[in-house]
């Protein structure tokens, strides 16, 4: 389990977060979105160890990431949104770093290597971006880790290869996995990520579950206006308006609505989850 | 913090064989360039020598040795930025720092790497093909390798004291035997290893330049530094080198035990400097961010 208490970091005079307290349990794939520059990239690579909190504290299973031990590390796995051109074949990258990672399966990679229509023979700093993105993503999954933070995996990635992404995903995570993924990209996942995590400038806006999102808000596809909505906007062939669930109906969370909902009502939203 | 997670010999041997995969991923062409100039010149000579004289003739034994001495300083101060310089990029760092081995077991690797493992396989290849060329090409001489015991004796002795001077003035032999320490060099050439791998590790651009220059930086603090403890015995030996009239005025001279405490002054400069560089290696890598 992760557990983030009083999280703060600041890069100069520049605060990025803030007073962060937040819980992240096992067996769940949390989507991590905010704007740009609310620090997303940053608390991903707080929990993975790489830079050291300004203040408060993080815990993953008992270990500080900041410490770097090993017996942590082999649990964590991180995908950095700019991937590095390794002058080796796929295979032989797998083969050599993969046997840091305990659990570490290099059949696993193969196959997903498969899924995703990567050649495992082909040399990575000749890779496209979309390739060595996809390389890492396999790699990622194939070490089996209890925990997996993904910066903007699918940046890069075509139509076709972000649907193998997301049955990648599904098949091959561990069923006690916790992945966190950051993206911009919220149609790109919006199958997968549950819960979802909204950052704001030096806050949590919102940590919830998909089923507690739609208890509380509605999701109204129809062209009918509904009064009071919270928010509204013309998607193709219909609109989307969210509004609070009074009447406990059931519909289906739409994330891009949700995410611009959340910034228009900040304090209501907040205090609707809190 | 476990002991297992400060060191782990079984992951530290899976880590150093990655290390070493990865280095000559990224080095095996330069390296190879390097434990390969002996040939390349050695061709060059005699093709210069037959376009130019037409005689055929290799280069000879000093030059060898002097080219010998060049490469294995490219190879130290080229080496370290191409293997590690990439920890400090975020794209490579972070993977590199994600990996699961202890910052120990990395900076261990990457300095035994750095100080043995490259210049054992440069120097060992290119010791082999000058003996190789010397076997086919009886002009070229004395091969290097046989000549690494007069090669250490040419830098300690031959250079300033001929057997006639020795014979002459007893005392240089003493001289000579207070310099003759191997360690006296062993940790400088180690030295010019780490500095380069702390430059590689430590500086984000311009690793090189900044290196050299750190370099200069730190040994003109230190020579300022040891000026009070040196002046003494320097004031004393250009006195005495004035009146160095008689044998026995030299043996005077050198019986001052000058060399003996500049040797002793320069074995503990180079350690302590040497242990400096590689605690700032280790805290570097420790909290290196990205």
């Amino acid at each position: 389990m992760i557990s983030i208490k009083n999280l703060g970091f600041s890069y100069g005079e520049g605060i990025v977060l803030k007073d962060i307290t937040m819980t992240l349990e096992e067996g769940r794939i949390y989507g991590l979105l905010g704007e740009n520059g609310v620090g997303k990239t940053t608390l991903l690579t707080l929990l993975s160890g790489l830079k050291d909190p300004k203040a408060g504290s993080i815990e993953i299973d008992g270990h500080t990431p900041y410490k770097r031990e090993p017996s942590l590390l082999s649990e964590i796995y991180y995908l950095c949104d700019e991937v590095a051109e390794v002058n080796m074949k796929a295979i032989d990258y797998a083969v050599n770093y993969g046997r840091f990672w305990e659990k570490f399966n290099l059949d696993k990679f193969v196959e997903i290597m498969g899924v995703l229509e990567n050649d495992i023979n082909q040399k990575m700093n000749r890779m496209s971006f979309g390739q060595l993105k996809k390389t890492y993503i396999s790699f990622a999954l194939a070490c089996n880790t209890r925990y997996i933070f993904m910066d903007e995996p699918t940046n890069g990635l075509d139509i076709p290869s972000k649907a193998q992404f997301r049955k990648a995903v599904m098949k091959y995570t561990r069923e006690d996995s916790t992945l966190l993924i950051s993206t911009h990209q919220v149609r790109d996942l919006e199958n997968i990520i549950d819960p979802i995590i909204i950052l704001d400038k030096q806050d949590v806006l919102l940590n919830a579950s998909i089923e507690e999102i739609s208890k509380k808000l509605h999701f109204d596809y129809s062209s009918e206006k509904r009064e009071g909505a919270l928010y509204s906007e013309m998607i193709p062939g219909a609109n989307v308006q969210v509004s609070l669930n009074t009447e406990e109906e059931e519909s289906k969370v739409n994330i891009e609505a949700l995410f611009n909902t959340v910034h228009m009502h900040k304090e209501l939203i907040k205090g609707l989850f809190s | 913090m476990k002991t297992n997670d400060i060191f782990n010999l079984n992951r530290f041997g899976r880590y150093f064989v990655s290390d070493f995969r990865n280095c000559t991923a990224n080095y095996w062409l330069s390296m190879l360039l390097i434990s390969l100039m002996g040939v390349v010149i050695y061709i060059g000579t005699v093709l210069m020598g037959l376009a130019f004289t037409g005689e055929w003739g290799g280069p000879d034994k000093t030059f060898r040795v002097f080219t010998f001495g060049v490469s294995m300083f490219v190879l130290m101060t080229t080496m370290p930025v191409k293997c590690y310089g990439k920890v400090t990029e975020k794209r490579f760092g972070t993977s590199w720092l994600m990996i699961p081995a202890s910052t120990f077991e990395k900076v261990l690797s990457m300095v035994l790497m750095t100080i043995f493992v490259a210049p054992l396989i440069s120097g060992g290849i290119y010791l082999a093909c000058d003996a190789f060329l010397c076997a086919v090409d009886k002009t070229c001489g004395a091969a290097i390798i046989p000549s690494l015991k007069e090669l250490y004796q040419f830098f300690i002795s031959s250079s300033f004291a001929t057997e006639g001077d020795i014979e002459q003035f007893p005392a240089i032999a003493h001289f000579v035997k207070e310099i003759s320490n191997p360690w006296l060099y062993v940790d400088d050439v180690i030295g010019i290893s780490l500095w380069f791998l702390a430059g590689a590790v430590v500086f984000k651009s311009g690793k090189t330049a900044k290196t050299i220059l750190a370099f200069f930086a730190f040994s003109m603090i230190i020579s300022i530094a040891a000026t009070p403890f040196m002046s003494t015995y320097f004031k004393e030996f250009a006195m005495r080198m004035t009146a160095m009239d008689s044998a026995e005025a030299v043996d005077r001279l050198f019986n001052l035990g000058i060399m003996r405490h500049a040797a002793l002054f320069d074995t503990i400069n180079d350690t302590v400097a040497n242990l400096l560089l590689l605690a700032c290696i280790f805290f570097r890598i420790k909290t290196l961010k990205h």
